[in-house]
């Protein structure tokens, strides 16, 4: 390994003992000052029957549909939903579900109650959500934290560290004039640590040899042997090349490897771009996520982006295609 | 004409990285709502387009365009593809082409049932 490298991953792993990932700035949004987001609603939370016998067979459906919500659980017993789905459940004892629904400017609930005629209503705590035990973070059969899941890093994932760059560099710059369509509009894969910060969420599935990381975005995918080097020879790739290995708890992804076509921070780069990605599963909810991005031909010092992946086990990777109609973008602004 | 503007001012801040289609077209300083009538959806990736119609200055009829985020960002903000109907009467707030083209950038729109559905990871 380098020495640049050895430097970039020693100041990395620093950061982390320092748990400096709460430092990151507000994340920026929209272009000048953004409306604010509508409230989360809830359109629709019902019950059927509303009515059971409580014997083993007996059910009811709830069913429901909401808009805007970052968060969605139903209290008690079934936690954390979707935006819109059902559930069937058989409460013994007559029972009330609270929807709650999370989003700008707080919480907004409904509550729905199922009658089983001659008990007695069960009684749920005031603010069931706080009273769930955490769960404890999954791990794998050799004992390191289990990544797999659903997550996204929403706005969190930003740029944390000042850009230096190195004599000469400034051409490396990339000048955006209005009117520009965009890098994205061309449909090409990001690269790293890009595609993590794109408003998709991404499918981690995780064994003791494997990460593999599955973006919404592009549908691009990333297959990352634990505990293997680096081949002598890496093809250029936009999305480089990836091993991993362990520092404790931390699961530290080496990429390497990249082609020179992808823009990070604003700069173009060369083939001697190297990234560290750290994953660090801190609750069963969370991943926090650093990468420290290095390239002594642009870069005087490393750059560091760093945010939450929050996991969304209610979500689906979705049918994402870029270039349908990325196709004729240009006409949809036809004066 | 309905334009109605919210007259947001904020500097233009540097196109986020992770952003798929630019948003240095829109004119990010000015929030405006507008009253349409839809007359075409395009549940397409990878963003949705909505063809409307609104009065302009003049009190002459438009046709306007505007984008919005993927299908399945939409589907997470609880946004069917059914849910928006050609006919339908909706008002829409965004940002404007800075070109002047009739085209918009939807980040929420408000439905008949007063419902306001968000359409945009921006906001």
């Amino acid at each position: 390994m380098a020495c640049v490298d050895r430097l970039v991953l020693l100041t990395a792993l620093a950061t982390l003992a320092d748990g400096a990932f709460a430092q990151a700035p507000p994340p920026a949004g929209f272009p000048g000052t953004p409306p604010e987001g509508p409230p989360a609603t809830i359109r629709s939370f019902s019950a059927e029957p509303s009515t059971i016998g409580g014997g083993p067979d007996e059910f009811a459906m709830l069913r429901w549909e909401v808009s805007n919500a970052y968060s969605l659980a139903i209290d008690p017993d079934i936690g954390t939903v979707a935006t819109r789905g059902a559930q069937r459940v058989s409460p013994a004892v007559t029972t009330t579900y609270t929807l709650t629904a999370t989003g700008t400017g707080g919480a907004t609930t409904r509550s729905v109650t199922i009658t089983v005629p001659g008990t007695t209503p069960r009684v749920v705590a005031r603010d069931a959500a706080a009273a769930r035990e955490p769960t404890p973070i999954p791990r794998l059969p050799d004992g390191k934290p289990d990544l797999s899941g659903l997550y996204i890093a929403e706005r969190t994932l930003r740029l944390v560290s000042d850009v230096t760059l190195v004599s000469g560099a400034e051409s490396f710059r990339v000048e955006t004039k209005e009117g520009d369509l965009g890098a994205g509009v061309s449909c090409l894969p990001p690269g790293v640590p890009a595609a993590t910060m794109m408003p998709f969420p991404l499918q981690i599935v995780h064994t003791p040899d494997v990460l593999a990381i599955m973006y919404e975005a592009y549908h691009l995918f990333r297959i990352v042997p634990i505990g293997r080097e680096h081949a002598e020879y890496l093809p250029p790739a936009y999305m480089g090349h990836s091993v991993a290995h362990w520092d404790g708890d931390t699961l530290v992804v080496d990429v390497r490897g990249f082609n020179d076509k992808t823009v990070i921070a604003g700069y173009r780069h060369t083939e001697d771009l190297v990234v560290f990605e750290l994953y660090h599963r801190t609750a069963y909810e969370t991943i926090e996520y650093e990468a420290y991005v290095s390239d002594s031909n642009v870069f005087a010092a490393p750059l560091r982006f760093a945010g939450t992946l929050t996991l969304h086990p209610e979500w689906e990777i979705g049918e994402y295609v870029c270039t349908e109609n990325n196709q004729d973008y240009e006409a949809l602004f036809k004066e | 004409m309905t334009w109605r503007l919210s007259l947001l001012a904020g500097a233009i801040a540097t196109l986020p990285a992770q952003a798929h289609h630019s948003w240095a077209r829109y004119d990010g300083d000015h929030v405006v709502t507008v009253t349409g009538t839809i007359t075409a959806v395009e549940w397409t990736n990878p963003h949705v387009v909505m063809r409307f119609t609104t009065m302009d200055e003049s009190g002459q009829p438009a046709e306007w365009t505007m984008e919005m985020d993927p299908p399945t960002l939409l589907d997470r903000y609880g946004l069917r593809h059914d849910t928006i109907t050609v006919g339908m009467e909706v008002k829409i707030t965004g940002v404007r082409a800075r070109s002047g083209a009739p085209m918009m950038r939807a980040v929420m729109i408000e439905l008949p049932d007063g419902t306001q559905q968000r359409v945009s990871s921006r906001v």
